[in-house]
């Protein structure tokens, strides 16, 4: 296991270069620069062309692609991220007040997404065509199909804005001191949102994992031996069905990333992917591929994670080894 | 079956807690506390602070100097942390006292003589003192080149040997400290507009005991810049910056205005313009600048909600790469302008939400001189029928229409225009992009032929000559020679009423030539909650906080 560890991380390495080449060309390829978005367009048409170079020049972007992605990426060996236009400070101060908050909220999805969705799509599976089943299939559906944006607006509009239940914006009440129920109040809908979205993909997979498994001659020897009910499906069919839920859980990682760019942006969330959004809009090439940078690793590892996670639900699997 | 029950209960009760406690942001109840002699009845009713929680949905760069003054949001928090000379009352046209409690203007429109309060302190106490403007002016000259591309210093560099200046530690020679609270500005030309141009921000007077010696880049990598242990003289002390999130201030007891009756202020950040409105329904926050339009009939008629259309300075508009020869031929540009029906447009897709204009706002819109373009298919024809048979215009070729339809209001503009343009036989063709594909674009003058335009504010007619001029056609790349005379002759013009005759003729030839079709002054949605009185929103939503230490908030019920 430990070799095979030691061997991703070293295939990783690669990978998280190509990955920060290929933004970091797309970046360059974008239309606009951190001066034409910063700057006022009515200041900006009054600027002569000679100033516009001079402010080129100060943030680098007169030199050809490959030699800023190299001083960039020069900057990163030596633990520099850059510097924000946008943000008039390091990037890393940016990102590291960023990732906290983003952490959490991933986080706490995920786990009520990979728990609810598991136990949906467990009983969806044990009981076939049952009501359960229907709900839990028109659930999967719905949370699949509806943009997070749209539930979360609807959200905003009915516990937020009418029935004025729970907070629409930000991790904290301002002016109040910190305490956990601000701040999980203040996480309902932004994990609500993720959350779902995660669970109703997991529901759908553990419903059809289940299916298959409960119909194997194993389950079925088990109920001839006269084992518990509960014990076959714990013990016996669930662990078998967790594989192809874990390689679900891995693949919608960096849909789940995808999400949080656009759930902290609606609920003023300040994390990553709000930190996101605004390195776009200001064409912040520092910042954006900080951000970048930090969401690539986090993916490639979660995707570590899950290798190494199929050798603990089934020891059949024998990670780095020949057979 | 128990350990269901137990988990079920559990994950209810814990919905529950944070619905319950979690409430949103509601102001709490204020106190009295305010011991200044002019300041307004302070709110009571609770032992908390009274706190007005805002935002405007735009956003805001960390930086607390005008050597870094780039966006609207900075300055709303400037005017609630520094002082200009002088402000503008809410007209936008009559200068009230800031710092400077008097002031003088020579009749040449030479010298500026500013009286400071006696009673003007530093939020460390320090009194404000001439040395202060001194230093403030003196070093934006000395460090003019750090400042380019944010915002024009051109008041500052205006004065008398601020070019001998730059790059030295030395003070320009039209600066003079004529005692501790008096200070005399003589420029290098007469300029009857420059008090106009103290009111903007970037002329926000900074604290020399704190300063001083600092070079450029010194200054803009400090803490005093960045936001932490930022002192100013304003209304506001800053008191601590959340990314993202709010910028906190809590009032200035000793402020020489009076001490503001709002104890704490909350400058929201990052606040997702689809939100707003549900933000301030759910009390999360007080006020609200520049809502989205269609956020005006859903919080309308809501109660403890006011909210509000309000005619602002920005216009939107379209603009000609006159020198295109597409579009070279006013006839061109006129017939275009007759040709578009914006009285249709703005009353029925926009709801009236504007003030229609046939000149650049500010000028004087209702000289009867003035063409104001109402809409006339026919005479667009018969103006483009006599451009194409002198060989001005080729109505086989397009006319390329660039914009971002992000741009509020542009999509539905550039649909009607399209139509309109149709519709005298014109082949309008439309090429929408990113804001930042738009923006790479303006300068390619002979890749579009129209350019929608918004929000460029004129607060007085002399703005409008940065945009025109011979020297330095930029924009539309409109010179004009005639009308750059009109505007220096205008500056040295000290009499109001002989220097509005100039600009009527300036405004003449300007609705003559038509380097932009002005569309109409957008009228800005700002909401607020009915429990905050005491202010007018300005035209130039920008400078509302002018007078923040008047507000009152009544406490929440």
């Amino acid at each position: 296991m430990g070799t095979y560890i030691a061997r991703r991380i070293l295939v990783s390495i690669p990978t998280l270069l190509g990955i920060t080449i290929l933004a970091f060309g797309a970046l360059a390829l974008a239309p606009g620069d951190p001066i034409t978005s910063r700057i006022d367009p009515e200041l900006l048409a009054r600027i002569s062309q000679e100033q516009l170079d001079t402010l080129r020049h100060e943030l680098g972007l007169d030199q050809p692609v490959p030699v800023r992605y190299v001083i960039w990426l020069g900057g990163i060996i030596q633990g520099d991220l850059g510097y924000s236009v946008v943000n008039n400070r390091p990037v890393a101060d940016d990102l590291s007040a960023r990732l906290g908050p983003t952490l959490l909220l991933m986080g706490v999805s995920m786990v009520v997404g990979i728990v609810l969705g598991i136990l949906l799509g467990v009983v969806a599976g044990l009981r076939q065509y049952s009501w359960v089943d229907y709900l839990t299939t028109s659930f999967s559906v719905s949370f699949i199909a509806i943009p997070g944006f749209v539930v979360g607006l609807v959200l905003i509009y009915f516990l937020g804005a009418t029935l004025k239940v729970l907070p629409t914006s930000g991790m904290m009440t301002l002016g109040k001191p910190f305490s956990v129920a601000d701040l999980a109040g203040h996480m309902v809908m932004p994990v609500l949102i993720l959350a779902l979205h995660l669970a109703a993909q997991i529901a759908r997979y553990t419903r059809a994992s289940i299916l298959e498994v409960i119909g194997s001659d194993y389950v079925t020897t088990a109920r001839a031996k006269g084992l518990q009910g509960r014990v076959i499906l714990w013990r016996h069919a669930f662990r078998n069905a967790l594989i192809p839920i874990i390689t679900i859980v891995g693949l919608t990682l960096p849909d789940l990333v995808a999400g949080a760019v656009i759930t902290e942006a609606l609920f003023g969330w300040p994390g990553m992917g709000q930190l996101a959004v605004k390195a776009a809009a200001g064409r912040d090439p520092a910042l954006m591929m900080g951000v970048i940078l930090v969401v690539a690793t986090g993916v490639l590892i979660a995707n570590l994670l899950t290798d190494i996670a199929y050798g603990l639900a089934d020891p059949r699997v024998r990670l780095g080894e020949r057979t | 079956m128990r350990s269901r029950a137990i988990v079920l209960m559990s994950v209810l009760a814990l919905v529950v807690a944070a619905c319950g406690t979690a409430t949103p942001s509601a102001p709490p109840a204020s106190t009295g506390g305010s011991t200044a002699p002019v300041s307004p009845a302070p709110s009571t009713g609770g032992d908390e602070p009274a706190t007005l929680t805002v935002t405007r949905l735009s956003d805001f760069p960390t930086c607390f100097h005008p050597i870094c003054f780039q966006t609207g949001n900075q300055y709303m928090n400037f005017q609630l942390l520094y002082n200009s000379l002088v402000k503008v009352d809410a007209d936008e046209k009559t200068f009230i006292p800031d710092l400077a409690d008097a002031w003088e203007v020579s009749p040449d429109a030479t010298t500026f003589t500013f009286t400071l309060n006696p009673n003007a302190k530093w939020h460390d106490g320090t009194p404000v003192t001439a040395d202060d403007v001194i230093y403030t002016a003196a070093t934006a000259a000395q460090m003019a080149d750090a400042y380019v591309g944010t915002y024009p210093i051109a008041n500052w560099l205006a004065v008398k040997g601020a070019d001998a200046v730059k790059g030295t530690t030395n003070i320009p020679e039209g600066l003079e400290k004529v005692d501790a609270l008096t200070v005399k500005f003589t420029l290098a030309a007469p300029n009857a507009v420059w008090l106009n141009n103290v009111v903007d921000p970037a002329y926000m007077i900074m604290p020399k005991h704190l300063l001083d010696g600092q070079t450029a880049d010194q200054l803009k990598a400090s803490n005093f810049v960045n936001g932490k242990g930022t002192i100013g003289s304003g209304p506001y002390k800053l008191v601590a910056i959340t990314p993202d999130q709010a910028i906190e201030y809590e009032a200035h007891a000793d402020y020489h205005k009076g001490a503001p009756s709002i104890d704490k202020v909350f400058f929201r950040l990052g606040v997702n313009p689809d939100t707003a409105a549900a933000q301030i329904q759910s009390a999360e926050l007080d006020m609200v600048f520049d809502l989205k339009p269609s956020d005006f009939d859903t919080l309308d008629g809501k109660e403890g909600i006011s909210v509000q259309r309000v005619p602002g300075v920005g216009q939107q508009s379209l603009q000609f790469p006159v020198t295109n020869p597409q579009v070279a031929d006013p006839r061109v540009r006129q017939a275009i302008y007759y040709a578009f029906d914006r009285k249709t447009l703005l009353e029925t897709v926009f709801q009236g939400a504007g003030k229609r204009l046939w000149i650049w706002t500010s000028f004087d819109e209702t000289d009867p001189a003035l063409d104001q373009y109402d809409f006339n298919p026919d005479k667009a024809k018969q103006l483009i029928d006599a451009a194409v048979a002198d060989g001005k215009f080729d109505k086989s070729k397009p006319l390329r229409i660039i914009y971002y339809p992000e741009e509020p209001g542009w999509q539905e503009i550039s649909a009607a225009l399209e139509n309109d343009l149709k519709n005298i036989g014109l082949n309008p063709v439309l090429e929408p992009s990113d804001a930042a594909g738009w923006e790479a674009k303006l300068p390619l003058v002979d890749q579009y032929e129209i350019s929608l335009q918004c929000c460029g504010s004129n607060l007085y007619p002399d703005r409008a000559s940065g945009a025109f001029n011979s020297q330095n056609p930029i924009a539309t790349m409109y010179a004009n020679r005639e009308m750059d005379n009109l505007f220096l002759q205008a500056r040295e013009t000290g009499d109001a009423a002989k220097r509005a005759e100039i600009y009527k003729q300036i405004a003449k030839i300007l609705n003559t030539d038509l380097p932009y079709n002005w569309l109409w002054a957008v009228a800005n949605t700002h909401a607020n909650t009915t429990r905050l009185s005491g202010f007018t929103y300005y035209p130039n939503a920008r400078e509302t906080f002018a007078q923040i230490e008047k507000w009152i908030l009544e406490p929440a019920s």
